[in-house]
């Protein structure tokens, strides 16, 4: 909807248009804000029927009390380290690949890149168990490497990538060459400047999805609960205090947990709607 | 500086060839320009020098060094792009610096090249900008001080000014020639615009479907035409074709009849390689006929164009063959006025059913 609809007197589609947009954000944006609000509440205000949704006096208890039950500051960190290698794994491979891909003259090119798009549309559920043998034939398993390696290039990514680079002018690319620059150079030096908008939505993309990630780690980790990220910790505030449903502190916990990937979103988003808008109008 | 020596270049994508075995010698300090229609092969020829696309075949050396199996950084060649390739993420001086860079000289001399490059190119204010604030002839000037400061053996130029406006095209195509006067380099430009190639070059290559139609001086090239492509290709309007046939081939000269000209007689060499009776094709260039009231043949102005210093008329015979001729402007014609033409017969060149040009005794030129 541009600007322009809203200069003159708003159509009743314009409206309805808008309605469904509002509507659609409320029960989008629900959930996160009834998660904070929880957060905030006493016991007695969780478990109250009818729900009480602004908490009369909001404190930040449950939030101290996470750090009681899980070893929230280790979980993080493996958090932390499992998302941003993924997403700088991600981000090189999808890079490289595009690159060549898009920019490259090799027989058997479009098939190979056909057969990529087609992982895209496999469930993960349908290799998580061939994925895990993979892994624990290996020997990662159980440990932060195992979770990582195997999602360090992803087909999404590299279709992304691909999509992207094909825009940069091959005579950029040409001028690199004469200029002495090796393929490596060519790719991090003259085409990634150039498609930092699909860099920022992928690293957006990549990061959220692995940090939020919870069945292939659980799978992988084999309960070894040191190596354990946030998002499967949080399942300890569940059966915490034998399994006595404590809404307050698992709502804490899920607070913390969804601010990395939110900040990050802040400060990407610019770019990651650029990416959505040009992809459509890119070839 | 160097000299640069192509040898049976051929190029194939698939089953198509688009370069058929090139030969061509290009001196030390000379400037050659590569024209022809588009797609002739002329910028893959390039790509091919700059070592950017492989060649099926042949040899290119670059001083005297085969150098097919070497990247285009190793050849000690710079290239100027038709869309400026500058990075948009760097700095005009970023820009030029990135090549220095990668051959890891050393920082004092980066700078002393770039602002050597940026004064001969009057742009030491813009060294700080980034391509977006520039505009196309900055941005071109800036591509062409991104290859100076290389110091190359061949600066290679694929159509750089066709992206400008007219006026900017003429200001940056004399800044080249002076560019190619002050360094003396080995340079080959491409273009498709006829008036670059002949106001430009020390020598013209001539290409058509990936061959090399004629190489000579822009002068060459204007008065001697190997061919009916040539003779088309180059001079703007372009030289007038008439069909005929030889009518009598006598003491050193060529009689043909033509239906716009009746008959006409060109001095030949002793050995014009023509027969009574053989097709023919009749050119002469617009400037080259003489028009008047009473000229030789009727014909009738169809468009007048009047570019201040001269008049172009187009005429139409009796036949409706359409014929370009130019005229000084001191005559008013109209559309629709008869007038006589006339060829001039020293100026008329002859070419052969396969349109090659047949030996003229004396080219108007000498």
């Amino acid at each position: 909807m541009t600007g322009a609809v809203f200069r003159g007197r708003p159509s009743t589609g314009d409206v309805l248009v808008l309605l469904a947009i509002i509507g659609i954000a409320v029960v989008a944006a629900f959930p996160l804000v009834w998660m904070v609000l929880s957060s905030l509440k006493t016991s007695a205000e969780s478990m109250q029927t009818p729900p009480v949704w602004i908490p009369d006096t909001p404190n930040l208890a449950a939030f101290g009390e996470v750090a009681d039950v899980i070893d929230a500051r280790r979980s993080f960190l493996n958090s932390f380290i499992i998302a941003t290698t993924t997403t700088a794994g991600i981000l090189v491979t999808s890079l490289m690949a595009g690159y060549a891909f898009a920019k490259y003259r090799f027989r058997g090119r479009d098939t190979l890149f056909a057969i990529l798009i087609a992982t895209m549309f496999l469930p993960p559920i349908v290799t998580l168990i061939p994925l895990y043998r993979l892994v624990t034939s290996l020997g990662f398993g159980a440990s932060l490497f195992g979770v990582i390696a195997p999602h360090l290039a992803n087909a999404f990514g590299i279709f992304l990538m691909r999509q992207f680079v094909a825009g940069v002018p091959d005579d950029l690319i040409d001028a690199a060459r004469v200029d002495g620059a090796s393929e490596l150079r060519i790719v991090f030096s003259v085409v990634a400047p150039a498609v930092v908008p699909a860099i920022a939505a992928l690293a957006l993309f990549a990061f959220v999805y692995h940090w939020n990630t919870y069945l292939w780690p659980l799978t992988v980790l084999q309960g070894s609960t040191d190596d354990y990220p946030i998002v499967l910790s949080l399942g300890r505030l569940l059966s915490y205090n034998r399994g006595a449903v404590n809404t307050g502190l698992v709502m804490a916990g899920a607070t913390l947990a969804v601010l990395p990937p939110l900040v990050l979103f802040v400060f990407l988003q610019r770019f990651f709607v650029d990416s959505i808008v040009s992809a459509g109008v890119k070839g | 500086m160097a000299a640069l020596k192509l040898e049976e270049i051929m190029k194939s994508f698939g089953s198509v060839d688009v370069i058929k075995g090139v030969d061509l010698d290009v001196a030390d300090g000379e400037l050659v320009v590569f024209v022809g229609p588009s797609g002739c092969g002329k910028s893959t020829l390039l790509r091919i020098v700059a070592g950017l696309e492989d060649a099926t075949s042949g040899t290119i050396r670059i001083d005297g060094e085969a150098c097919n199996d070497k990247a285009p950084k190793e050849r000690g060649i710079a290239m100027v792009f038709q869309s400026y390739a500058l990075y948009p993420h760097k700095t005009v001086y970023q820009n030029m610096a990135f090549s220095l860079k990668l051959s890891r000289l050393p920082k004092k001399d980066i700078d002393e090249r770039i602002h050597e490059a940026a004064r001969i190119l009057q742009m030491e204010h813009l060294l700080q900008r980034r391509p977006h604030q520039l505009s196309g002839g900055q941005r071109q000037r800036v591509a062409i001080g991104r290859a100076i400061v290389r110091h190359p053996k061949v600066f290679l130029f694929d159509e750089p000014l066709s992206n400008l406006d007219a006026a900017l095209r003429v200001s940056m195509r004399r800044e080249i020639a002076r560019l190619h006067a002050d360094l003396g380099s080995t340079m080959i430009y491409v273009t498709h615009d006829q008036v670059e190639a002949m106001t430009l070059a020390d020598r013209i290559v001539v290409l058509d479907g990936g061959e090399v139609k004629q190489v000579g001086t822009p002068m060459e090239l204007y008065h001697q035409p190997a061919n009916i492509f040539v003779a088309g290709f180059i001079g703007s309007p372009r030289m007038n074709f008439v069909g005929g046939h030889v009518d009598a081939v006598a003491d050193g000269h060529l009689s043909v009849e033509t239906r716009e000209f009746g008959r006409l007689t060109v001095e030949m060499t002793g050995s014009a390689a023509a027969s009574v009776g053989d097709r023919i094709t009749v050119g002469v260039r617009p400037e080259d006929c003489r028009i008047g009231d009473a000229g030789e043949f009727p014909m009738t102005i169809r468009l007048v164009e009047r570019l201040g210093d001269e008049t172009v008329l187009e005429v139409a015979g009796a036949s409706g063959e359409v014929l370009v001729v130019k005229v000084p402007p001191t005559r008013d014609f109209r559309p629709g006025e008869s007038v006589g033409l006339g060829p001039r017969a020293e100026a008329l060149h002859v070419f052969d059913a396969s349109g090659r040009a047949l030996a003229r005794a004396k080219a108007p030129a000498d």
